[in-house]
């Protein structure tokens, strides 16, 4: 049986604002198995960046985690005391983000930066934590390690910062690492090298959760896709049934809005409308007002995540139904 | 064949940076752009695609070169004389968050470029033809006394559009105009730039790093890499048959939205964009090109025809 290193059952994030609550995250499950990339995907405000977040633990207030669990070992992380949640953090649970500048101290050497992850985490000496720290930037393909050791954030490339975070998030061999658009900020060229880098971690064991708007990133390096819209899973699947045939029309949506600008079509197709506001989600289903073909149903009930097929789940009314491909 | 709208004219542009160094942001570009056509540029972050941008509408002065605009240099003229002209070259930006007051209502925003010309009559007229635009770029009137912060990226980003076109100019520098946005609604704004381009006969320069939305508007792309052009010619053909080393690398490296591909290795280019405040000497993509050679080092390569396209290459042959 496959070892699932982080389990997330019916999490919800709720916001209460002064025009009331918001779930930015509403009762999303996933899990990731031991040693693969799982792809978390959707738009800006869907709330891909908030899951991460809970995971983690690092919801701020006026958010609150409302409802669900998440395990990562078999171990429920929501309920532990911020204590014991920092001690998991950069240990076996790391983060990468999207804009490594803003992750970094700017004035503090970078080896140094790492080497304290590795300290405080294990509590060795300052010549052992160097030295890991020399380890994993070779790993990372740092080149010259050693004059890097002794950089600032601002000396090095973006590419650099990013494999700087990458080594401080994966010097202490976490079960999951959490990569929220790790390459967004990147040039194409770069991108390639780190997705690339990505892939040779998880092939060391370490489970990734991969943030990304980017289809061709997901397509690349994921084992296993969850697309989200307005705070929920809309469609789950392994990432070549999910682009071979995609099921719920946001993601067809999607998939074929990101066809058409590759194919060069003579007019591109485009979803029509905007992502509602979460203060103003319809009572049904929340793709109601940009869906071509939502029956009365759609409006006052919200569709159940529904198995397709074995490992395929969409949450339409209409999927399967259709003799759709 | 149209006339030529714009030229550079080996265009040189360098910035002072920290350490008495000097950053060649762009070096020696000399291209042409034809009335009505979209030239689309890219390259990555630092190769001088967006300072090129603001050259080309004198929104920056050249270190050296010249930029023509139907065959009378813009460069040498006083800004009294420019002025008129300011009117013909326009820009949209990249962030619709940043490039709109928040303090002003959309009418007032689409209206400052009229007013600043002179163009209608009286503030009746002024609302008209704000009217007018709104339509023009796919928004609801109602929107008129609305602010910025009350809009969407996407919504924000056709009133910036608005702004642009509202003087009736001949060429507008785009710069990575939809990368801001979302997939779904990057793909609205595109089919709105074509559909202006058509019917407003518009001149575009179409700056992106992104090479599926290039290829999707322009007729002729331009890749730049570190201040200089790579290689230049018709889309269809650059992107079927790409000459310079750097150019295939850029394709090859763009992530493919279909997993059947992954098993395919790509060739990854070595380490990262030089600095432009320290160019290698002879071609600047040496550095990274696995097709270098003691030549690629001594001797700047030249623009050059190959087949259909022009590179700047010693090695890569017809």
């Amino acid at each position: 049986m496959e070892h699932n290193t982080l389990e997330v059952r019916g999490l919800t994030v709720c916001f209460q604002t002064a025009k009331g609550a918001v779930r930015p995250v509403d009762d999303v499950s996933l899990k990731i198995p031991q040693g693969s990339i799982v792809g978390v995907v959707g738009e800006s405000g869907c709330g891909k960046s908030m899951t991460a977040r809970a995971v983690m633990g690092l919801v701020r207030s006026p958010g609150k985690i409302t409802g669900g669990s998440v395990t990562l070992d078999g171990r429920e992380l929501t309920s532990l005391p911020e204590k014991e949640r920092r001690k998991l953090r950069g240990a076996e649970i790391s983060m990468i983000f999207q804009e490594p500048m803003s992750s970094l101290n700017p004035v503090m050497k970078v080896g140094r930066q790492v080497a304290e992850a590795v300290r405080l985490h294990t509590g060795c000496s300052r010549a052992e934590a160097r030295a890991k720290t020399l380890a994993i930037f070779r790993e990372v393909e740092i080149p010259e390690p050693e004059a890097r050791y002794d950089c600032y954030p601002h000396e090095l490339s973006g590419g650099l910062r990013q494999r700087v975070l990458i080594a401080m998030a994966a010097v202490c061999r976490p079960k999951l690492l959490i990569a929220d658009e790790p390459t967004t900020a990147l040039d194409v060229t770069v991108e390639a090298q780190i997705l690339k880098l990505l892939e040779r971690l998880r092939d060391a064991g370490v489970s990734v959760l991969l943030i990304s708007h980017d289809l061709g990133v997901i397509a690349r390096v994921c084992d296993y896709v969850y697309v989200m819209y307005a705070g929920r899973i809309v469609e789950q699947a392994g990432t070549g049934v999910i682009f071979d045939r995609p099921q719920h029309p946001y993601t067809r949506g999607l998939f074929r809005s990101v066809a058409s600008l590759r194919e060069g079509a003579e007019t591109l197709e485009t979803i029509p409308g905007v992502v509602p506001n979460l203060l103003r989600l319809p009572a049904g289903c929340s793709f109601l007002m940009r869906c071509p073909s939502c029956p009365a149903r759609c409006e006052n009930e919200i569709p159940p995540l529904a198995e397709t097929e074995p490992g395929h789940a969409v949450r339409c009314f209409l999927a399967g139904k259709e003799g759709a491909t | 064949m149209s006339e030529i709208l714009l030229e550079a004219r080996s265009l040189t542009k360098q910035f002072p940076a920290a350490g008495k160094k000097t950053v060649h942001a762009v070096s020696g570009v000399s291209l042409q752009i034809r009335e009505g056509e979209t030239l689309g540029l890219v390259g990555e972050s630092g190769c001088g695609k967006s300072t090129l941008g603001r050259l080309m509408i004198r929104t920056l002065s050249p270190t050296s070169g010249e930029v023509l605009y139907r065959g009378q240099s813009i460069t040498a003229m006083k800004d009294r004389e420019f002025m008129p002209l300011r009117r013909e070259l326009q820009l949209v930006f990249q962030d619709p968050y940043a490039s709109l007051d928040p303090r002003m209502t959309v009418r007032d925003l689409i209206a400052e470029p009229l007013e600043t010309w002179h163009i209608c009559e009286s503030r009746n007229a002024v609302t008209a033809r704000v009217l007018e635009l709104l339509r023009a770029v796919g928004l609801p009137e109602e929107f008129l006394r609305r602010y910025p912060q009350q809009f969407s990226g996407g919504q924000r980003q056709r009133i910036g559009i608005a702004r642009a076109i509202a003087a009736d100019p001949s060429f507008i520098v785009c710069d990575e105009p939809v990368s801001a946005l979302d997939v779904s609604v990057q793909n609205q704004i595109l089919n709105l730039l074509k559909e202006l381009k058509a019917s407003r006969r518009l001149t575009f320069l179409f700056i992106s790093h992104d090479l599926s939305v290039v290829r999707y508007l322009s007729d002729r792309v331009c890749v730049m890499f570190l201040g200089r052009i790579c290689e230049i010619g018709t889309t269809e053909e650059v992107y079927r048959n790409p000459r310079h080393p750097y150019t295939r690398f850029l394709l090859d490296a763009v992530p493919v939205p279909d997993p059947a591909l992954r098993g395919k290795e790509i060739r990854l280019l070595k380490g990262d964009p030089p600095s432009p405040a320290d160019p290698p000497s002879g071609c600047r993509f040496r550095t990274r090109c696995p097709f270098a050679t003691q030549r690629c080092a001594a001797e700047e390569p030249e623009l050059r025809e190959i087949g259909a396209v022009r590179a700047a290459c010693h090695h890569v042959e017809e």
